[in-house]
């Protein structure tokens, strides 16, 4: 009987330290968030505000010219998952369904991404993109993303799970490939295709590395930037209650949609457990 | 071949994507191979065939040397951390229930937070005077740390901030396979009266082996090719303590204009990461059961 009761306190213990070590920190930066300026800067350091101060946000909101940057954020985030799903689901349609001379090779070469990672090419991408004109452009912070490799990989997978038979009967009816995808393919793999651009969504929304590297001034650059601009260099400058106001700002709808599509971030792990080579690969 | 023709082939489908490959991938990486062995110069636009030169020049640098170790050994730390945690925290939080799933959705929170949240948050709560982090030393009666400001403690904290990202996302792919594990294995050891030890030895870590590579390489990939919070937290500072060799890359290419030994340096980190993933197929192919 003891031991049963000792084994539940031990793992509500369990329980405890891992949300402490995890949640912990995140819910000191909304706490922070609320403080004043003073209050952040005492030691011992304050858990909670003695009185909350929503002007932080007012204050961040105005210091980052966060319209602008959200804007931004929303744009390339969204022309990338349009982009991708144009480009790859066709592509991933192709490979896992027809056939044709030459595929494996080119089936390879698709797959490229996956083996060189983005850090070692991204000097080479500004000087392509220098030369074309693209720096500061949102063509040039989207359309190399359009491909994605991890993207048509994971769809591919699941595409060979789609029977024969149901492609072969509409092909009688003489649908055109395009049709297909449309109406047969693109329903049936909605889930794949729903958490594929879930990754998508997180990798582009998130993405500092590219940004920088692609841009040099403020026209295009997204939340992430914005919150190096509430960083000033000098160290005792800095005022953290403002800074934790943006990062709960440009935090905000990445966590709504995690909260709402919660199962279907998981269950895209499950398929694809590849969610990490989609970090340091280039496909955002 | 007519056009429409060329349009109704399956060529069609897949030319987007080629096309976008060759240009933004395969284009790159092949002129980062080429420009490694030139001398270029692009505003003037010198451009010539050294050989070896830049490898040369950088395999006698300091800094590049100092950054290539850093790597490494961030590599190595942060995967012997960020993988065993993630494996004891799948162990215990397997299985449903409502504070399972809800302790799983929050240690996999730190995932889906850009790098740069995560760097101004352990920023302030490594702050030497006001931060939480020395408060919770103190209580614990230890002497407090200058976290990223001291050369001896910068790449580690570095590494505590890598660490906390990824435990959660590793956590979440093992409970995925362990959620694939059949019952009856587990069903058959009880009835062999196998104590928890050797049914985890037998059972669990043969059946896990293939997923565990996998997130083993991905996390030493990962870990090498660190480069925002080395950016933002310290510019790779104090003395290039924290200096890895993505931002090594970085300020050689951008700052200092030197193509070619950046290029030099992006190729071995190329090789550098194909021989990792080699070698752990390698010893994966031994030791993993696939099934």
């Amino acid at each position: 009987m003891s031991g049963g009761l000792s084994r539940a306190a031990l793992r509500a213990a369990g329980f405890a330290v891992l949300i402490m070590i995890f949640a912990g920190p995140m819910f000191f930066m909304l706490s922070a968030s609320f403080m004043s300026r003073y209050e952040v800067n005492i030691t011992p350091p304050a858990l909670m505000p003695s009185e909350f101060h929503p002007e932080n946000y007012a204050e961040a909101w105005e210091r980052m010219n966060f319209v602008h940057y959200l804007r931004n954020s929303l744009l390339s985030t969204f022309i990338t998952i349009a982009g991708q799903l144009l480009v790859c689901v066709p592509c991933a349609y192709a490979f896992a369904k027809k056939q044709f001379r030459f595929k494996k090779t080119l089936y390879c070469l698709v797959l490229f991404d996956l083996i060189v990672p983005a850090q070692a090419i991204f000097l080479q991408m500004y000087i392509l993109e220098s030369g074309l004109g693209w720096i500061n452009t949102m063509r040039g912070l989207t359309a190399p993303f359009f491909y994605s490799a991890f993207t048509i990989f994971s769809l591919v997978q699941y595409f060979k799970t789609i029977p024969d038979e149901i492609l072969d009967a509409a092909r009688l009816d003489r649908c055109s490939d395009v049709q297909v995808i449309a109406r047969i393919m693109a329903p049936m793999a909605s889930p794949i295709i729903i958490t594929a651009m879930i990754f998508t969504f997180v990798y582009k929304w998130n993405d500092y590395f590219w940004t920088s590297i692609l841009t040099t001034d403020e026209t295009v650059r997204t939340l992430p930037m914005a919150i190096q601009n509430l960083m000033p260099v000098d160290h005792a400058a800095r005022e953290w209650h403002v800074i934790m106001a943006g990062n709960v700002m440009a935090l905000a709808p990445m966590l709504a949609v995690y909260i709402l599509a919660n199962r279907a971030i998981k269950s895209g792990l499950i398929y694809g457990s590849g969610g990490r080579r989609a970090v340091s690969g280039k496909s955002v | 071949m007519k056009i429409s023709a060329v349009l109704r082939s399956p060529y069609a489908l897949i030319l987007p994507a080629i096309a976008l490959c060759l240009i933004f991938s395969v284009a790159p990486t092949a002129m980062s191979v080429r420009d490694s062995f030139r001398s270029v110069d692009y505003v003037s636009g010198a451009d010539k065939f050294i050989g070896l030169a830049n490898y040369r020049s950088i395999f006698t640098d300091d800094v590049f040397l100092r950054a290539f170790k850093n790597s490494v050994l961030f590599m190595f730390g942060v995967t012997a951390f960020s993988v065993p945690f993630g494996v004891a925290a799948a162990l215990f939080l397997d299985k449903n229930g409502f504070i399972r799933n809800f302790t799983q959705s929050v240690i996999f929170t730190p995932h889906i937070v850009s790098f740069i949240a995560v760097a101004t948050l352990w920023m302030f709560m490594m702050d030497p005077r006001y931060g939480i982090l020395n408060y919770i030393l103190g209580l614990l009666g230890l002497p407090p740390l200058r976290w990223l400001m001291d050369s001896s403690t910068s790449l580690l904290s570095l590494a505590i901030v890598a660490v906390w990202k990824t435990t959660g996302f590793n956590a979440l792919i093992v409970i995925a396979a362990l959620q694939k594990i059949p019952a009856e294995l587990y069903e058959s050891a009880r009835l062999d009266r196998s104590t928890p030890a050797r049914t985890f030895f037998h059972i669990t870590l043969p059946t896990l082996s293939p997923i565990l590579v996998f997130l083993v390489t991905a996390s030493m990939i990962s870990a090498f090719g660190t480069f925002d919070i080395v950016k933002f937290m310290t510019e790779g500072g104090p003395r290039n303590s924290s200096n890895l060799m993505v931002y090594w890359i970085y300020r050689t290419g951008f700052l200092h204009f030197q193509i070619g030994r950046a290029m030099a340096g992006a190729v071995i980190l190329i090789l550098f990461l194909a021989v990792v993933s080699a070698v752990n197929l390698a010893l994966a192919g031994r030791r993993a059961h696939y099934q």
